[in-house]
């Protein structure tokens, strides 16, 4: 059974003036964690609250769990955990009454598993929620999505917020939820975070699903920006081998675009006198731009 | 639908406490000044007053302040005990639909599995009874103080202005709660509730005073409030109760549509 299946979902805001997203198709299978990629407004956000029927859509169909998004929305929230883009808990309370308020919902809580996921974040629940940072705040919502082990969790650009460590420890609650059978729908503007967890990724742009990738030819892709510094000279059939895409001359040296992976321009830069090599992810709209110009 | 109300009933606590004190300093201010104020001649003090003014003051005109009910209802009961506790249930029907859009923090509560109708409904609920018992205890501390100050009040008319006091505060949250829905932003239902009420309020006041407008007043919703006639009548009008009960579920019904229909 596809836990999320939408059929040319559309969701136009200001009556037609804005679009949100349109004709979109998706079909994630159980215990699949599916990425969800885009920059800012491409509609990752726009499909989540769709998916929660928190608005409805213009056209087209949504079935979370076999069950219809909006007349059954009670029961498909029963068995959904929601980490929401921008954390608002009350702020009034401590981490605590906040757990058990939202525990009060829910009918099964295994208490030993909130207490692990606590631990393993390092949460202090006697503290006041307006007293959180934003880490502690996005730590308590992630306990929140998570503490009655639902069967779908939805996540909107969950690890904002969270320290380097606190995000390795997400990756591996998120990674162990998949063992009990847990589907994950994750939107996220990070390609690493993506090619991390993820089984499928979803590309979105201005609204449309661009593609629909299994991780490991997106991983295939390992789009890199290479910053050489040099004050040597190299010759141009040197860097353009194979899987560079680019290659522009900067005051410092070179600046390379690749694809795939990169030991034979290693084994090539190898003959010349670097002074260092920087290596980064180009931004996504610059992926977009050379993989999924449609 | 009990877990909301629960964890709303202590989170308004601390508010609707502040509020209870604020009404019972206000009374206790005019209960410890009606003996002085019995030996002023209020009716030689009116004649000097423009008539318009003094028309104001409704049926018993000047002569309804030397009773502890007129001098009540001209001075507390009319104005600012009501707008007090509209300002409570303005704020809480504000902050149900418009400001928990404006301030995203719907988003969560509506991932929970609860429908938006019992949401509201259990919000609802908290507002009625905050504004019930806002009601019933002022007037309660009223009775024991007039006691303490040895003057007489009856206390079926209070009993019967209380009832009438929440059905009027409840209206005045359907109307709120509706607002709630179509707007965007708490302050502007906040806003354009209390402008409606101080509106309804000199609107009648009005028509009480100018002779041209006299037949209009029975539009303004305070027509349905007159604290003077029921505490000093000690009796109340049932059909002006429904209607006051009608607007409060009209309001509330438009608003769980609107709410169910609406994107958040």
């Amino acid at each position: 059974m596809n836990i999320i299946e939408t059929k040319k979902l559309t969701k136009y805001y200001l009556r037609g003036k804005v679009l949100g997203v349109k004709n979109l198709n998706l079909e994630i299978a159980e215990g699949e964690i599916f990425g969800f990629i885009g920059p800012n407004g491409a509609g990752k956000s726009t499909t989540i609250r769709l998916l929660l029927d928190l608005i409805r859509p213009t056209s087209g169909k949504i079935k979370v769990l076999g069950l219809d998004a909006h007349i059954d929305t009670v029961q498909i929230k029963k068995q959904i955990g929601y980490l929401p883009g921008e954390i608002f808990l009350p702020e009034s309370m401590t981490g605590k009454n906040c757990l058990k308020y939202y525990q009060g919902f829910k009918s099964e809580i295994d208490h030993k598993y909130v207490a692990g996921i606590v631990k393993r974040l390092d949460l202090d629940l006697s503290k006041k929620v307006g007293d959180y940072s934003k880490g502690n705040k996005q730590k308590l919502a992630i306990l929140l999505a998570v503490m009655h082990k639902p069967k779908l969790l939805i996540l909107d650009e969950p690890t904002s917020g969270l320290d380097p460590l606190n995000q390795q420890e997400f990756y591996s609650i998120i990674l162990e939820t998949k063992k009990w059978g847990t589907t994950t729908f994750l939107s996220t503007h990070i390609l690493e975070e993506a090619q991390r967890i993820c089984d499928r990724v979803g590309i979105i742009k201005d609204g449309k699903l661009i593609r629909i990738e299994n991780i490991d030819d997106f991983k295939h892709k390992n789009i890199r920006d290479i910053h050489i510094e040099t004050t040597q000279s190299i010759p141009l059939s040197e860097l353009k081998i194979p899987g560079v895409t680019k290659v522009e001359r900067t005051t410092s040296g070179y600046h390379l675009t690749t694809t795939g992976t990169n030991g034979a321009l290693l084994k090539s830069l190898a003959k010349f006198n670097i002074e260092d090599i920087k290596v980064s992810e180009p931004s996504l709209e610059e992926i977009f731009m050379r993989f999924y110009k449609e | 639908m009990l877990n909301i109300i629960r964890h709303k009933i202590k989170e308004q606590f601390r508010g609707v406490y502040l509020y209870l004190i604020f009404l019972s300093e206000f009374a206790w201010m005019y209960i410890a000044l009606f003996p002085s104020m019995q030996k002023v001649d209020i009716e030689a003090m009116m004649a000097q007053m423009p008539k318009e003014f003094v028309g104001f003051l409704g049926e018993g005109g000047a002569a309804a302040y030397n009773t502890i009910e007129g001098f009540l209802s001209g001075e507390f009961f009319s104005f600012f005990f009501v707008l007090l506790i509209i300002f409570y249930v303005a704020s809480v029907a504000g902050s149900i639909i418009a400001g928990g859009i404006e301030k995203r923090t719907i988003d969560f509560d509506l991932s929970q599995p609860i429908s938006r109708t019992r949401k509201l409904l259990s919000e609802t609920a908290v507002a009625m009874f905050y504004s019930f018992f806002l009601v019933f205890a002022t007037n309660i501390l009223i009775k024991i103080l007039c006691e303490i100050y040895s003057v007489s009040i009856g206390s079926k008319g209070l009993f019967l202005f209380s009832i009438v006091a929440v059905l009027f505060v409840w209206a005045i949250y359907g109307i709120a709660i509706f607002l709630s829905s179509i707007f965007k932003s708490k302050i502007a239902v906040v806003g354009v509730t209390i402008f409606f009420t101080l509106g309804s309020y000199i609107f009648y006041a009005l028509s009480l005073a100018v002779e041209k407008i006299k037949d209009y007043g029975k539009y303004s919703i305070y027509n349905f409030y007159d604290p003077q006639k029921i505490l000093s009548k000690a009796e109340i009008n049932i059909n002006q109760c429904l209607i006051l009960l009608a607007i409060f579920i009209i309001g509330l019904l438009l608003s769980l549509v609107i709410f169910n229909k609406k994107d958040v």
